[in-house]
């Protein structure tokens, strides 16, 4: 019988409509993080310290919607699994949400604004983590074997980082013909159709291949799942400390206009490290099969900071494409790090599945998910204290386009924030790292275990196929050998 | 159960709080003055302890690369800009190079100015090298220099003596050199320390105060003054605070553009560590009023609108040297 854990089971089709899925959820995401500030205050005239309050107050909510929707997925057992269905259902809504958040309502009065704008954005959170989680949960179910895994993480998320610049293209294209109001909601309607088309296609086309448990878990296993499974936590703990190096991505616009006096950089800063970020996804899977997780983790991290220190010890007083060439360098270790969490989720869940034989993956990815929105909310609120400390002085609001002179200690501020700032801060990371013990025999002790268990269970499913069991559904932890069984 | 209505609980009075520090964080606007103003007289112990450090110096010396534009082909009669919303390019700066340089050891002092001037053309308009109006056409530099030693004033232009004397005797306006004219150096050499003593006074500015702030990294001390100042119809000046044409403060912070002619930006900020002076930094801006008539696509009539834009611009960053083995101060 051949080898569950190296035999293929994705096919290119996979691969691609599952990319085209992961496209669909980042452009949506691509198009909320850089634009709906914008909307919201330039375009529906509201308060930023309004809009502040909302997108912390949608922090808290998802704080406890994104454990409760894993515990969800956890619970669910359909003859589709226990993710797609909630893919299948939510890409529709999650697409007319997409085309709401952006609708220019103008004549509306400014407590209907507001009431609007909640409504909203609480419903973009919580519709975006019914379809976020099972999108980031899928590839540890797709298949059982780890390479394929770990190829349809990395190509997915390079496709997916395509479709996060993809508002940014639209935007370049509409702002031609088109003024704000009319841009932004073209950008909604145009990504709200497409997405949910993309990601149904995604759902369909993907099979879950590795089934649930039977145990049942409670609505509040999320919570408890975090400090159960430490290995996990420590994962957590340690990935939400690299939000330090989003630092990185959000002080290119303060670089670039107060540095630099020239907003327009901004595509020659972001594009040289987003391409950068895509070859590091690219090589994410050659240098699994050399490292572990946990190595590569480290390495990318220390990779990251030196060449940061770098960009700090030639400073901004050269020419703007020396600093944006080194950036490419520095951010080569990024696209890395963005896949690394995911593998070592995976580990994880390996982890517990070998010790429990529970198999987590909706509160896993739910955490990761809702790890990912506190990473943005901390980052922000970092970068606001520094800018505040750095004495950066803001724009007034009644003149056009004021770019107001910034001191060389807010440049020099400025300057940090984007290199050596998060370059000491980033390798507090790798702290946890130190009590991290799914790295190197172990894991490969555990994955051993793992495939013996799936070979075993598979030639169980065989027998009992072959004595036309009807009992197909109900073992600890199966294989789907026939991938059309689990077919809608 | 018990635990999941606490935390419940918890987190709508969390969410609570939050809405109401939200309600809550709108003071009055007396209210905010008058945290500027405390704030502000915090800031000027600090800054004047600056100026007595650099006053009680004997020998130092620094030099400035003085950034000025002024944007040429501004109509201050109409209140027009160039139509630079169309075409960007149509903005002409007017910028000049000036470097001031000053040494001064014991009771002798040493300005050295150069000023290297851009080409115009018959309309009195800067000239470009190329066609985005980027980069001026320089003409040949021009060199000042004023040495005061044992009361004698001296100056000198492109190395030949044009005056020397005492300082009061020396008119610059008798001079039709405009690097002469640049600054009163018969006055006051030290351009750095007199924009310094301006601000020492905080009740003279205090109204104009805006923002002051100060800070403490790696045992230096920067403080930090931003005034505003109304320019009225009769270019009269008016602390933004005492002007009955600005309203708000911060983010909510506006003028009518229509009743006004702009306002003046300043700020001064001065890092000190120990016994010394490291850099002061001087940036200034004027944003003039200007209406455009603007066509409404929905009705087809054209309406016109005011509003505000930077027309002069100044900043100049001054680094001291206080004299090393290395780098030590001379006076030619």
């Amino acid at each position: 019988m051949e080898n569950v854990a190296e035999k293929k089971y994705l096919k290119k089709k996979d691969y691609i409509t599952f990319s085209m899925a992961r496209f669909a959820a980042s452009a949506v995401s691509g198009l909320a993080q850089g634009y709906l500030l914008i909307f919201y205050t330039a375009v529906l005239g509201v308060k930023p310290v309004s809009v502040g309050i909302m997108f912390l107050i949608s922090k808290i909510f998802d704080g406890v919607d994104d454990p409760i929707m894993g515990s969800f997925i956890d619970k669910t057992r359909t003859r589709w699994g226990k993710l797609r269905p909630y893919l299948i259902f939510g890409a529709i809504p999650f697409g007319i949400i997409t085309i709401l958040l952006f609708l220019p309502i103008n004549s509306f009065g400014s407590e209907l604004k507001l009431v609007y704008m909640y409504v909203t954005y609480l419903l973009y959170g919580f519709v975006g983590s019914i379809v976020g989680v099972p999108l980031d949960g899928l590839p540890a179910v797709a298949s059982p074997n780890n390479d394929e895994r770990t190829k349809l993480i990395s190509i997915s998320r390079v496709v997916g980082s395509i479709g996060e610049q993809s508002a940014l293209v639209l935007y370049s294209l509409f702002a031609i013909f088109m003024n704000m109001k009319y841009s932004y909601m073209t950008m909604g309607i145009i990504i709200g159709l497409i997405a949910p088309v993309f990601m149904l296609m995604g759902a369909f086309s993907i099979k879950e291949r590795i089934k649930p448990t039977l145990d049942t878990t409670k609505l509040l296993d999320g919570f408890k799942y975090l400090f159960q499974n430490k290995q996990f936590g420590i994962m957590i703990i340690s990935n939400l400390l690299t939000f330090f190096r989003n630092l990185v991505s959000a002080s290119i616009i303060y670089v670039v206009s107060y540095i630099y006096g020239n907003g327009s950089l901004n595509i020659a800063f972001a594009l040289p490290g987003a391409v950068a970020a895509m070859l590091g996804m690219l090589f994410a899977p050659k240098l699994k099969k050399k490292m572990d997780a946990k190595q590569l983790f480290i390495f990318s991290t220390i990779f990251h900071s030196l060449a940061l220190l770098l960009v700090f010890i030639v400073g901004y007083k050269v020419p703007w494409i020396v600093t944006s060439a080194l950036m490419f360098l520095a951010m080569l270790p990024v696209g890395i790090l963005n896949v690394v969490p995911h593998l070592m989720a995976m580990d994880t869940l390996d982890y517990w599945e070998d010790k429990t034989g529970r198999r987590q993956e909706g509160v896993t990815f739910s955490i990761i998910s809702l790890r990912g929105k506190v990473s943005s909310a901390l980052k922000d609120f970092v970068l606001a204290s520094f800018l505040t400390y750095f004495m950066f002085s803001t724009p007034l609001t009644t003149i056009n386009d004021h770019s107001p002179w910034q001191l060389e200690f807010t440049q020099s501020g400025i300057f940090m924030l984007f290199t050596i700032i998060p370059a000491v801060l980033n390798l507090a990371s790798i702290i946890p790292m130190f009590f991290y013990k799914l790295s190197g025999n172990r894991m490969l002790d555990i994955q051993k275990r793992l495939q013996t268990k799936r070979e075993s269970d598979s030639e169980n499913l065989l027998e009992k196929l072959e004595e036309n069991s009807p009992e197909v559904f109900g073992s600890s932890q199966e294989i789907c050998v026939d991938s059309e069984s689990s077919d809608l | 159960m018990r635990r999941s209505i606490s935390f419940v609980l918890t987190l709508l009075l969390l969410i609570g709080s939050l809405l109401l520090s939200a309600c809550n964080a709108n003071l009055s606007e007396a209210e905010l003055i008058s945290n500027i103003h405390e704030e502000a007289n915090k800031t000027s112990i600090k800054y004047n302890e600056a100026l007595d450090l650099l006053t009680a110096s004997e020998e130092y010396e620094y030099t400035v690369d003085i950034y000025n534009e002024t944007l040429a082909n501004f109509d201050y009669t109409n209140k027009e800009m160039p139509n630079y919303k169309d075409n960007p390019e149509d903005k002409k700066w007017y910028k000049p190079k000036i470097t001031y340089y000053y040494a001064k050891i014991s009771g002798s002092e040493y300005v050295k100015i150069s000023f290297t001037d851009v080409q115009k053309d018959e309309s009195n308009m800067p000239m470009f090298e190329d066609e985005k109006n980027k980069n001026p056409i320089f003409i040949q530099e021009s060199i000042a220099e004023y040495s005061k030693t044992d009361g004698i004033f001296t100056v000198k232009v492109d190395g030949i003596i044009e005056f020397s004397g005492a300082s009061d005797d020396f008119d610059p306006s008798s001079y039709d050199k405009r690097v002469l004219q640049l600054f009163d150096v018969h006055i006051n050499p030290n351009l750095i320390l007199s924009i310094m003593k301006k601000y020492s006074d905080l009740s003279s500015f205090l109204d104009s105060v805006f923002s002051t702030q100060n800070r403490t990294l790696f045992a230096q001390k920067i403080s930090l003054y931003k005034t505003i100042d109304i320019i009225g119809n009769n270019n009269d000046y008016v602390p933004f605070s005492l002007s009955e044409n600005a309203e708000g403060l911060e983010e909510d912070f506006s003028v009518d553009w229509q009743l006004i002619n702009g306002i003046l930006i300043n700020n001064i900020c001065v890092t000190a560590k120990r016994d010394k002076v490291l850099q002061v930094e001087y940036n200034s801006e004027i944003i003039h009023s200007y209406q455009r008539s603007i066509n409404q696509i929905w009705n087809n009539e054209n309406v016109v609108s005011w509003f505000g834009d930077r027309v002069e611009a100044s900043k100049m960053v001054v680094e001291f040297n206080y004299g090393t083995n290395k780098n030590p101060v001379n006076i030619p």
